[in-house]
């Protein structure tokens, strides 16, 4: 019977307590989606890249012959005898340069030989229309801003004669959106890319592949030292003057995707820290608040016979309950933000559709160290309340006394300060878990608000990019919820533990305006604090992000910005404390009259 | 015209069960530098009363006067502005702000009102000038209560009002209180309202206003009190 009457109560600390409990969910979800969106990058980039290297059959090294005749049957059968016959292709490139009237090259045309039929390396994928069937038909590589594609039915003359385009292709190697150098002269881009579905006559390209293909792992450090060694051995037998040797390495597309999830990868980590201690510091406030709530019904099961662990056991129950409602809900959102920051990197390359479903380590490991550290802090810190004997559990608990902070030893200071910036800046300095917190919080939010508004100065500035657009905007949102959702959470601990001083405040005759004052002027002493703190820092991430992107610059942000983004972490700040005016005002003057609780 | 004056003053509350009556036609008048306790059991209407006096709440019914002033008619500010500069609170737990020091939390007082007094000086009178710079963890019971008197008569209030203020305290500590509570009514020449459910109290008293059930039983005129230290309970 008695079970019975425990799990009941176990279950009304969910209805009686069930704003804490959505704070709870509401910072779990915020923390995981973020840390798991921006974290599970990184492997999904790599198993794409993986994806590609393995369908396409992705060379390993491209060997270019330097003399017009190409390479010398010496040279092929060396090749073949590396890597196996299998594993070789042979090719025939060259580059059209078209003249102008007055002999000024217009633009480029690259031309390659494939017999599509043979064609088992570098596989080229169609985008549209179909392989060609006849003599006088060509495919085109994809348009880009860099490189000019042609329309399928279009007319290309080559040497005089007329091909028909009846097909785009995506050539693994040219996955880069980024111009891509000629190489008959390397100061001029590439404007156009086309294929012809014949045996070369010619071979001066060599595509080798390593036979296996299992080394890759997205550039591991294995592949990394293999490649490294056959390079060297390959150039030594052609000799740089007859051939250029060229690995995954030096090509633009694949090894820069796999650098840049890398990076984003580091980022990743950044954020799971900040916002892991964030959400420690929120749960253990709310828990520690609650625990001193409920000292007495504490101290009554004590009185009872419950064990300290079986009377702790609930609110780690409860916590639980909000940390695992938390984390499913951040499935979604994670999902979304990695499949938004996936498809950014369309801008700079072709990517393939984004993988939706993954093995979510990342999720499961931010998950995993979420949960386990908020249960931990709820397990220890009721266990030091419940520690306590009854007499003492039934006794409220002494209010954390005022004590003299460092700022009053500059005495022509704090002389000038009026009293109620004393008490201010004294309670700013007793609570200093509080003090971090918000610190913390208003910091990472105000970098995040920068950074959100810094990308998107850039990307309306350079008229391109839609998909750092809807980046931008989700950092802001975010961001700025969860800046709103620390201060909520934390006025709203201050306000309930501060009743009686509030209601003292009343009865002296404080107005309104004063006695929301008295609680609220610190929370915007920290938001300041916050908010100027997170403008340097912001700059610096903003640097890193621009880097490592390759995208925007600290020159292109607006003035403006500058200013625009701590004060929209201050506005939000101050709108949060706003939901609570009502609150502080509602505060009964009887509560000055009571008894001690 | 005197200086305190209650008329018909009813209070009542509309619970599920009907209207219920804290205070039931109670009319007194008192004057200045009286010192009256208002008696009765828990439950008769005393806080109600109290709460009514000193502006924390409006009367359903009736009129409350001071110094010329009609209470019972303010709106919500008004009130505000009554209790800032006419009322002086002690409460029974003190209620002092715990970071700041005995000297700025009388200043807590004195910085919202016009015609305060020097809250050093208050202090000074009430027997803590050497400590002036501690905070509330650092006073004893009877020292937290002088804070409490000290930021109440700083603001130089009209009305000193009183809720169980030795209700926490020991014995000779209690009666100390209750003696510079007197003393500030004859010395200052302040309407001083204590109320309490301590029969014994009533012998030191000016008035004695007596409540039960929201009514008044008896409004007693002492014409020779007792000074405290001659009292015992």
């Amino acid at each position: 019977m008695v079970m019975k009457a425990f799990g009941r109560s176990a279950f009304r600390l969910f209805t009686k307590h069930l704003v804490r409990l959505i704070t709870i969910i509401a910072i779990v979800t915020v923390s995981i989606g973020i840390t798991s969106g921006i974290g599970e990058v990184e492997g999904r980039i790599k198993s794409t890249v993986n994806d590609i290297y393995k369908k396409q059959n992705v060379s390993d090294f491209y060997v270019k012959s330097k003399r017009t005749m190409g390479f010398t049957a010496d040279e092929l059968n060396y090749m073949a005898e590396k890597f196996g016959a299998e594993n070789v292709m042979l090719s025939f490139c060259y580059e059209i340069p078209s003249v102008d009237d007055n002999g000024i090259i217009k633009d480029v045309t690259r031309v390659y030989y494939f017999d599509f039929d043979n064609s088992y390396i570098n596989k080229i994928m169609l985008l549209k229309g179909k392989l060609p069937s006849a003599k006088n038909e060509i495919l085109s590589e994809r348009g880009t801003e860099e490189l000019e594609g042609y329309a399928i039915g279009e007319t290309v003359k080559i040497n005089g004669q007329n091909f028909t385009v009846c097909g785009i292709v995506l050539n693994p190697l040219l996955i880069s959106k980024i111009e891509e150098p000629s190489f008959t002269d390397p100061a001029r881009k590439l404007d156009h890319v086309i294929y012809f579905d014949s045996e070369p006559q010619i071979v001066n390209d060599v595509y080798a592949v390593l036979s296996d293909r299992s080394m890759f792992r997205s550039f591991g450090n294995g592949y990394e030292k293999q490649i490294d060694r056959l390079k060297s051995e390959i150039s030594d037998f052609m000799g740089g003057e007859n051939a250029s040797v060229l690995s995954l390495y030096e090509n633009s597309g694949l090894y820069a995707i796999v650098s840049y999830a890398e990076k984003v990868g580091l980022i990743g980590i950044v954020f799971v820290v900040f916002f892991l201690l964030v959400t420690m510091l929120v749960v253990y406030a709310n828990m520690a608040r609650l625990y001193d709530e409920e000292r007495g019904q504490l101290a009554c099961l004590k009185t009872l016979g419950y064990s300290d662990i079986s009377i702790v056991g609930r609110y780690t129950l409860f916590v639980f309950i909000g940390t695992l409602l938390g984390g499913l809900l951040a499935l979604p959102l994670g999902m979304g933000l990695t499949a938004l920051i996936y498809s950014s990197f369309n801008m700079q390359y072709t990517m393939p559709p984004f993988p939706g479903t993954g093995h979510m380590v990342y999720y499961l490991m931010t998950f995993a160290a979420i949960m386990l550290s908020t249960l931990l802090l709820t397990l220890f810190s009721g266990l030091k309340t419940v520690g306590n004997k009854p007499v003492t559990l039934l006794t409220p608990k002494a209010p954390k006394s005022g004590k003299k902070v460092i700022i009053e030893r500059i005495g022509f200071i704090w002389k000038r300060l009026s009293f109620k910036y004393k008490s201010t800046l004294r309670n700013v300095l007793l609570f200093k878990s509080r003090f971090f917190m918000t610190v913390i919080s208003i910091i990472g939010s105000t970098v995040l608000v920068l950074s959100g508004l810094g990308l998107l100065d850039c990307t309306l500035k350079y008229g391109n990019a839609s998909s750092l657009v809807a980046i931008s905007a989700a950092l802001i949102v975010f961001s700025a919820a969860l800046c709103a959702l620390v201060i909520y959470n934390l006025t709203n601990i201050n306000v309930s533990e501060r009743n009686r001083e509030i209601a003292t405040l009343m009865v002296l005759g404080y107005h309104d305006r004063e006695v929301t004052g008295y609680i609220f002027r610190e929370i915007y002493i920290m938001c300041l604090i916050g908010a100027l703190l997170g403008v340097p820092l912001g700059l610096g991430f903003l640097s890193f992000v621009f880097d490592l992107v390759s995208f925007g610059a600290i020159a292109d942000i607006n003035w403006w910005t500058w200013i625009l983004a701590p004060a929209i972490t201050m506005l939000f700040g101050f709108l949060s404390t706003m939901l609570l005016r009502r609150k502080i005002l509602k505060t009964d003057m009887n509560a000055s009259l009571k008894t001690l609780e | 015209m005197s200086f305190l004056k209650l008329e018909n003053v009813c209070k009542e509350y509309k619970t599920a069960a009907g209207v219920f009556k804290a205070l039931d036609d109670i009319n007194f008048e008192l004057e200045d530098g009286e010192f009256v306790i208002i008696l009765g059991p828990s439950g008769a209407g005393k806080t109600t009363l109290l709460n009514l006096l000193g502006g924390m709440d409006s009367a359903t019914g009736g009129e409350i006067v001071l110094d010329d002033k009609i209470i019972s008619s303010m709106n919500k500010k008004r009130l505000t502005q009554y209790r800032r500069e006419d009322i002086g609170f002690v409460f029974q737990f003190y209620n002092l702000m715990p970071n700041l020091t005995a000297v700025e939390n009388v200043e807590l007082a004195t910085e919202i009102c016009k015609n305060a007094l020097v809250p050093a000086q208050v202090l000074s009178d009430v027997g803590l000038n050497d400590k002036l710079k501690n905070f509330p963890a650092q006073l004893s019971g009877g020292e937290q209560q002088r804070v409490s008197i000290a930021r109440a008569i700083a603001k130089n209030p009209k009305l000193l009002l009183c809720d169980e203020p030795t209700g926490a305290l020991d014995y000779a500590t209690g009666k100390v209180i209750l003696r510079l509570l007197h003393d500030i009514s004859k010395t200052n020449k302040k309407l001083v309202i204590v109320v309490t459910h301590n029969q014994a109290l009533k012998d030191m008293a000016d008035k004695v206003i007596c409540i039960k059930n929201g009514r008044i039983e008896n409004v007693t005129v002492n014409s020779s009190p007792m000074p405290i230290e001659e009292i015992e309970w």
